[in-house]
């Protein structure tokens, strides 16, 4: 037996001690104690989780996904209502169910004819005519004509660009169209071909007389000496 | 023990049947006691008390076999044992140790070991030896744990455990050697 094993051997013999007698009596019967209230605890705690917590977890998460998908409908109906032109796919998918939105163009070329005509710019008549045009195009749409009230605003456009360009050639056959008034060209005076003001070509090219010189430079104030 | 034998006896005493507390107590309570007098904690039989407080206030949730139960109970021991030093840092000490008293039961091995180191020799080679290693020691010989059980116990990694246990060891020869110790 070497050092290392008889020491082992001396070490259990050595450590091994009884403890206390009434130290035994008083703990035993409250470990006893301790255990049984902690294990009703346990029980407890468990039988709570247990009633709160698995079948909820699954079944809420589900639906609160069914929620989210039903309620997508409505919130694309209350946009369209609002006005907002919704996306093809959606009105497409309400169309197969037999619902047609409100406010709505008839086909995406509208929509985008539509978008592009809303602002006008205000000086242009042409724009204005469309403008009025859109704009009982959208109140028809309203009622449910849609289709004819774009119709209808199409021909005004045409029309009001009809309008307009016979104005310009009326115009341009008497000379003033696309003219420049006279006094904004820097001419100031009357044409030349002109009598009025007598001659210009003299007033313009001929110098100012110079100043009379002094009869006597040298008797003047006496200072030049 | 079978481990039907220990499944029943911790079921029992989970339910507080105070006959298994008596068993379970009196197969541990020696060795843990043991191993706190030979760390020279402060009062050990009062942390021998938490330690079993704390066995059944947590026993409904332990799982496990009776090794597991009993590396368990020596993990709580050895948490035990730091909280009894971190108070009594704050404390006077009483640097008069009790002696542990020999078993009453052990076998002839140990005795005769006994006989030719003593009480004495022992307590004075286990001073001689660094906290960690004397842990690793006391856990490895009295507790019975495994190097893997130690090393949980301890907070440490298992080649840890192993270096702490070599070196500890070295340090017993060392010095029984200087003591003329031979056999």
């Amino acid at each position: 037996m070497n050092e290392v094993a008889l020491f082992e051997s001396a070490l259990r013999a050595a450590v091994r001690t009884r403890p206390d007698p009434r130290l035994r009596a008083a703990l035993v019967p409250r470990l006893a104690a301790t255990a049984r209230a902690s294990t009703l605890e346990a029980e407890r705690q468990a039988m709570r989780a247990g009633t709160r917590g698995r079948p909820r977890s699954r079944l809420a998460s589900v639906a609160r996904v069914g929620i989210a998908v039903a309620l997508i409908p409505f919130v694309l109906a209350g946009l369209a209502f609002a006005g907002v032109t919704v996306p093809g796919a959606a009105r497409s998918a309400f169309d197969t169910v037999g619902i047609t939105l409100p406010n709505q163009p008839a086909t995406d070329n509208d929509a985008t004819t539509t978008r592009t005509t809303t602002e006008p710019s205000s000086s242009d008549p042409v724009d204005k005519g469309a403008a009025e045009g859109v704009k009982s195009e959208g109140e028809r749409a309203q009622k449910g004509n849609s289709a004819a009230a774009h119709q209808q605003a199409l021909a005004q456009r045409q029309k009001a660009i009809k309008n307009t360009r016979a104005k310009d050639t009326r115009g341009r056959a008497l000379g003033l169209t696309g003219s420049t008034p006279p006094g904004q060209r820097g001419q100031t005076g009357p044409p030349s071909h002109s009598n009025a003001g007598g001659s210009s070509t003299r007033a313009t090219l001929t110098p100012p007389p110079p100043p009379p010189p002094p009869d006597n430079p040298g008797n003047g104030q006496g200072h030049s000496k | 023990m079978s481990p039907e034998r220990f499944t029943s006896l911790l079921e029992a005493a989970r339910q507080g049947s105070e006959a298994a507390w008596q068993e379970l107590y009196d197969g541990l309570a020696p060795v843990v006691l043991g191993y706190l007098r030979a760390n020279r904690a402060p009062d050990p039989e009062d942390v021998l008390s938490e330690v079993f407080l704390q066995v059944a206030r947590d026993i409904s949730r332990f799982e496990g076999e009776e090794r597991g139960f009993r590396s368990w109970v020596f993990t709580i021991a050895h948490h035990r044992l730091i909280d009894a030093r971190r108070h009594s840092a704050r404390r006077p000490i009483d640097l008069s140790p009790e002696p542990p008293e020999p078993a009453a039961r052990a076998d002839d091995a140990a005795e005769e070991a006994l006989a030719r180191i003593g009480v004495g020799e022992v307590q004075r080679v286990l001073g001689t030896l660094s906290e960690d290693q004397r842990a690793v020691l006391l856990l490895r010989v009295i507790g019975d744990l495994s190097i893997e059980d130690v090393a949980k116990a301890l907070g440490k990694r298992p080649g840890a455990v192993k270096a702490l246990q070599r070196r500890g060891l070295a340090a017993v020869r060392r010095e029984l050697g200087q003591e003329g110790v031979t056999l």
